[in-house]
Formats: C-alpha cells, sequence, structure tokens
C-alpha cells in the first residue's frame, strides 16, 4: 500500500505512514479548527491497511500541543489501529513527550486508558 | 437594544476589564483582543501569547497550559458563539498576570436559546472535584464523537483540567435574543 503524507502546519501535525519503511509517525501540533475532517485520510488509509504476516508496526507519537477535538480523533486513530490486529497486524504505540511536558505524557495515559494497544513512553 | 448598541456594550464591558487591570499594581495585561476572531485572527492571537510569555521567560509547562486554555476558549467561541449579525465581531480576549498567576478572560454573546445548557454543564463541572472531573473526562472522551458543535463538552473539561477548576462565569442577558457570556480562568505555574 503507498505512503500516506501530510505536511506539519502551525496548527496541525505531520503524519506519515510509511509501510514499505515501516515507519508509521504523528509529529508536532495539533489544533486544527476542524480536527475531523483534517485526521479524516488518516483515519481512511488505516482502515484500508493490511500489514504483513508478522510484521510489528510501531507507530511513534510525538505531539507539543493537542487540543480537545484532536484527542478525540487521536483515540479514533488508535482505535483503526486497534482494528489492525484483526487483519494480522500487530500495532504498539511509541508515545513520546518533551521531557518537561506531564500534560502531554498524561494525555498519552489517558488514550492508553482507553485502548487495548501497548503504549511506550519515552522523552525527545 | 439594537445591534450598535450591543457592540458598544461589549466594547465598554473589555473597556472596563482593562481598565480595572490597568489600575492595580499587583496586576498587568499582557494580551487584549476585541472583535476579530477569524481562523486567522486566533492564530495570530496563539502566536502573540506563546511569543510574549516566551519573551517575559515564563517555564514552558505554564506557557503550555495557558496556550491550551486559549486554543479551547476561542475555539469554543467559533463554535458557539451567536452568528446573527449584531453579535459579528464582539468578542474578546484578555490574559493577564495576577500575583504570579496569570487570568484568561473571554466573553462572547451567545444566543438565548442555549444559554441554559451551558449554564448548566458549567455549573456541573465547576462543582467536581480533581478526581471526579478527570473521570468525567475520561467518560466523555470515551464517548466523544465529534459534530458540527465540537466535541462532547471535552472542550471545557480541558479547560477545568488545566485551571484546576479555578474557572469563574457569568451571564447577563442583553435582550430578547441574546446573553453577554464571560468566562474567568486561572491558570498556575503549579
Amino acid at each position: 500500500m503507498s505512503k500516506f503524507l501530510v505536511t506539519e502546519s502551525k496548527n496541525s501535525p505531520r503524519i506519515c505512514f510509511d509501510p514499505g519503511n515501516n515507519h508509521f509517525e504523528i509529529s508536532g501540533r495539533s489544533y486544527p479548527e476542524n480536527a475531523e475532517r483534517f485526521y479524516e485520510g488518516a483515519l481512511e488509509w488505516i482502515d484500508g491497511y493490511s500489514p504483513e504476516d508478522d510484521k510489528k508496526i510501531e507507530v511513534n507519537f510525538m505531539l507539543q500541543y493537542v487540543s480537545s477535538s484532536s484527542v478525540i480523533c487521536v483515540l479514533q486513530l488508535l482505535k483503526s489501529f486497534e482494528d489492525l490486529k484483526g487483519r494480522g497486524g500487530a500495532v504498539s504505540i511509541h508515545w513520546k513527550h518533551q521531557s518537561d511536558d506531564e500534560d502531554i505524557l498524561a494525555t498519552g495515559e489517558d488514550l492508553a486508558s482507553l485502548t487495548s494497544l501497548e503504549f511506550e513512553y519515552s522523552t525527545f | 437594544m439594537n445591534s450598535g448598541m450591543v457592540k458598544t456594550f461589549c466594547q465598554d464591558k473589555w473597556e472596563a476589564i482593562q481598565s480595572e487591570y490597568k489600575q492595580a499594581e499587583d496586576k498587568r495585561i499582557v494580551l487584549s483582543n476585541f472583535g476579530d476572531l477569524s481562523e486567522d485572527g486566533v492564530d495570530a492571537i496563539l502566536m502573540m501569547v506563546e511569543n510574549k510569555l516566551e519573551s517575559q521567560g515564563e517555564p514552558r509547562m505554564l506557557i503550555k497550559r495557558i496556550f491550551t486554555v486559549v486554543v479551547e476558549c476561542l475555539q469554543n467561541i467559533r463554535i458557539h458563539a451567536s452568528r446573527t449579525d449584531s453579535a459579528k465581531d464582539t468578542s474578546f480576549i484578555i490574559i493577564a498576570k495576577e500575583n504570579g498567576d496569570y487570568k484568561v478572560i473571554v466573553a462572547n454573546l451567545a444566543d438565548n436559546n442555549i444559554v441554559e445548557n451551558i449554564k448548566t454543564k458549567l455549573l456541573k463541572v465547576t462543582a467536581l472535584n480533581e478526581r471526579a472531573l478527570k473521570k468525567v473526562y475520561l467518560n466523555s472522551l470515551a464517548m466523544g464523537k465529534l459534530s458540527i458543535k465540537g466535541g462532547a463538552g471535552l472542550g471545557i473539561l480541558t479547560i477545568a483540567l488545566k485551571s484546576n477548576n479555578n474557572l469563574k462565569f457569568n451571564f447577563e442577558k442583553v435582550n430578547e435574543d441574546l446573553t453577554f457570556f464571560n468566562m474567568d480562568i486561572k491558570v498556575s505555574a503549579n
């Protein structure tokens, strides 16, 4: 399946889903006014993706601001990644936060509590 | 009250708050904006907030909390403020420093038919302790779906969480169609 790429803007994150290089990343600031519209394409891509057998996907989140409407969309993305398990994929989430950013860490922990995905936390 | 008088009413409210802050020795206005809350206007305000707080050497966590509160407030206004002609360009935001803490004061005109709903939600949220607030936030997030009118009340819950529920609000009926609504949110470094 081909790559999905959205470049970063002042209020929306970079999204890169590159199955060929096993690189999945969402990074930057997320507070677009219409978060649903922004994340729609990414959701559709994940829903259409079937990973190769036994391939473990690690999705890296490196967010600095996440508005409330973006958090809802990120949860929807995570739920879609969860569904990949049913299509033969293994997914883990690598939730990265700036070392002095307890709030983004807390957001990751909140999202982790609402999914069955494996979360790892680290700083950047 | 006709639309010209409505705008003057809101402007007077804005100027009264600014006067109060300018006259107080231990209070200082960091940013103040009346009127333009277009998408570009909001972006400009957010950039100014971040730049000003950084130039004042405030800790990163505090800047992020204030920024988050301002994003939620302004996006709430963009979604929920009245769209009538009288209400055009009548919203405002003031960010001030007061005894080491920051105040984010926002105001907009709301259609009267949604006021009770907003009031009920705010009364419920502000009555919650920290633990209960987090529980309600997680439940709302779990059920959250976005619609044209926003996302499950998560915006106000986020504001309450970032401010340790130091949130005051006031409603003042302006005419048969509109109510002046303002919120006063304290964001502390701790």
